[in-house]
């Protein structure tokens, strides 16, 4: 018996000890979020619906680009509406080196990674002449011309979605979006490229760079004075933004296995879901990405279907279709967060968090005093 | 008295025509606290925006005396004024609200920031030996204004107060040879107004920074200030100790007029 309570006890206590390894680690939070998620990924992949697990890396992929798009709009109060369009430069990109030139998976990446940084910082020229709605608009032009060049070229398959056979590493392995085993290697791309999102963020908005970019977007003059160049850091937080729009790109194309359609999606609704995540999700919070992506995509896909189901049951709703009302959905929940978590839905789970902890502080203090 | 760390010379600047300085002069000694004073709209946050060089489209010369040479400020861009010993605070506060008040300390402390984003990317491990150094540097500064005890907090929610005195603090990680104050106790209680006084004087002595002030409390600005100069629509007024300037005819019409009106 007493063998057995020490077991225990040494147990807990290395349960305790791991818990404050990974407390004090930030980045292997991130890591073991990206796991978890790997893993959710997979069950869905092996499970009665693997069609759905098209959504889950969808929200992987979509939080990887907030991640870039919550510097810009959250960090350093900057916008953009040409994120979808950059996305799909980057799946095109990939499908032009890949299939025309022949280049390798990790060659063509790099390559659409660097030109994705160079027309960040083309773009990033704009917020240094002009700001909000203005920069909007301009951006939304840049999105608008970026279109038209897909519709109007036969090397981007005149903005229709083109598909690759299957991707090939290191000249060996080459993973096909048709076979199922693949799915799950692909899946744990998407979930390695998203724990590397995470702690690349984190390790900027934890950094000097952090704290500049938000003097930038709040003190403004006492950025100047503080011997912050504004200009520099607007042209990054640019340039940081696009390459992560062009990183989910990548992984868009990697799991999907197609560059994905102008009109469908690389389209300005696209861009818009995208800040309605950040939104929704909690401007600077990183984790929030994660469930505003969760909450934007997957409520409407997972839980819309299902109940639109049900309702045909019935017999006078039998051709109801609530096709569209995920717009509305997305609309109302970016009005509800603003009026009502100005902080985005993350704040709901840390007041949780909060409530939970404040009781079993207390749990502890009432046993001492029966002791 | 030291000689001088900072000439200004027939400083001129109009906004649409209109003359919001006009040819003013003056010097800032070492280890002076020098008082800018004026009513309302008189000029004298233009002045600090001349020498700043948020304004660049001035008439006349900012020069800074340092040890070897002579620099003129107009070639210096705005973001590097720091890096040559000048910083300053704002009328209107100029803070990170959702940050924390370390943080916002740690912002003043930029220029020292030798590492760039790659390094942050990476954590290069001279990163985090760089960052101890910093936030110890803000601790003491912080400990110094004698708020150490609210690093972690929020800026947002403070009471004014303390919001002045965490720009200061700001201020001070630049390790300034010359602080521009610009109505430090602007919206400041008395008994908030006094600490203040007190934490002015003693960064002028252990820090030995000469300070240029913007201040409409005239108490603040004769128990604190070697020299005060008075200026009105733009132009120089009187200079002197502080008693001779309050005594000055031209000055106490200025402010007379002022409240006429």
């Amino acid at each position: 018996m007493q063998t057995l309570q020490r077991i225990l006890r040494v147990l807990a206590q290395a349960i305790r000890k791991i818990i404050k390894y990974i407390k004090d680690r930030p980045q292997m939070q991130y890591i073991l979020l990206g796991t978890v998620m790997f893993f959710i990924g997979r069950s869905i992949l092996l499970g009665d619906t693997p069609s759905n697990a098209d959504y889950f890396a969808q929200i992987l992929i979509y939080t990887i680009v907030a991640l870039g798009l919550n510097l810009l709009l959250g960090f350093s109060g900057l916008v953009s509406l040409a994120t979808a369009a950059f996305m799909g430069i980057s799946t095109y990109g990939m499908h032009i080196l890949m299939e025309n030139y022949e280049v390798n998976y990790f060659l063509a990446a790099l390559i659409v990674l660097i030109f994705a940084g160079g027309l960040g910082l083309l773009v990033g020229v704009l917020s240094l002449k002009m700001q909000g709605i203005y920069l909007a608009i301009a951006t939304l032009f840049v999105a608008h011309v970026i279109g038209e060049l897909f519709r109007s070229f036969e090397a981007f398959n005149y903005g229709e979605s083109a598909r690759i056979s299957e991707i090939t590493f290191f000249g060996e392995t080459s993973l096909s979006g048709y076979a199922q085993d693949d799915r799950i290697y692909l899946m744990g791309i998407v979930a390695i490229g998203l724990i590397l999102a995470f702690v690349v963020i984190h390790n900027i908005v934890k950094s000097p760079s952090g704290r500049a970019f938000m003097a930038i977007s709040r003190s403004y003059h006492a950025a100047l004075a503080m011997g912050i160049s504004v200009r520099r850091y607007r042209l990054l937080a640019f340039m940081i933004a696009t390459i992560f729009a062009a990183f989910g790109g990548i992984l868009y194309l990697t799991y999907m296995q197609s560059t994905g359609s102008v009109d469908r999606n690389w389209n300005l609704e696209l861009s818009l879901i995208l800040l309605a995540i950040v939104v929704v999700g909690g401007m600077k919070s990183l984790p929030g990405m994660l469930l505003g992506a969760a909450i934007i995509i997957g409520i409407p896909e997972f839980f819309f279907t299902p109940f639109e189901e049900f309702l045909q049951g019935f017999g006078p709703l039998e051709n109801i279709s609530l096709r569209g009302f995920d717009d509305i959905f997305t609309g109302l929940l970016i009005i509800l967060t603003i009026l009502f978590y100005p902080y985005g839905a993350i704040r709901i789970i840390s007041r949780l968090k909060h409530t939970v902890q404040s009781k079993f502080q207390n749990k502890p203090s009432k046993g001492g005093d029966a002791a | 008295m030291s000689e001088n760390v900072l000439s200004v010379k027939d400083l001129s600047m109009s906004f649409g025509g209109l003359k919001a300085v006009d040819s003013l002069s003056f010097h800032i000694k070492g280890k002076e606290i020098l008082g800018l004073i004026g009513p309302n709209g008189a000029g004298k946050t233009t002045v600090f925006n001349c020498i700043t060089q948020f304004y660049k489209n001035y008439e006349g010369i900012v020069i800074l005396q340092g040890a070897n040479k002579d620099k003129d400020l107009r070639e210096v861009p705005v973001h590097k004024i720091i890096d040559y010993g000048i910083a300053r605070t704002f009328q209107n506060l100029e803070l990170i609200p959702d940050t924390s008040v370390m943080d916002n300390v740690l912002i003043g402390a930029h220029k020292d920031v030798k590492s760039n984003i790659i390094h942050h990317i990476l954590q290069f491990p001279s990163l985090k030996r760089n960052e101890k150094r910093l936030k110890e540097k803000a601790e003491r500064i912080l400990a110094f204004l004698g708020i150490d005890h609210l690093k972690d907090a929020y800026v947002h929610g403070q009471p004014y107060g303390i919001m002045k005195l965490i720009e200061i603090g700001r201020a001070l990680m630049g390790d300034p040879s010359l602080l521009i104050l610009d109505e430090p106790a602007a919206g400041l209680n008395e008994k908030e107004t006094k600490h203040l006084e007190g934490i002015v004087k003693k960064i002028n002595e252990e820090y030995e920074t000469a300070i240029l002030l913007i201040e409409h409390n005239m108490g603040f600005v004769m128990d604190l200030c070697n020299t005060v100069i008075a200026i009105n629509f733009g132009r120089f007024l009187a200079q002197g100790t502080p008693k001779e300037v309050q005594n000055n005819k031209a000055v106490q019409e200025a402010y007379l007029g002022e409240a006429e009106s």
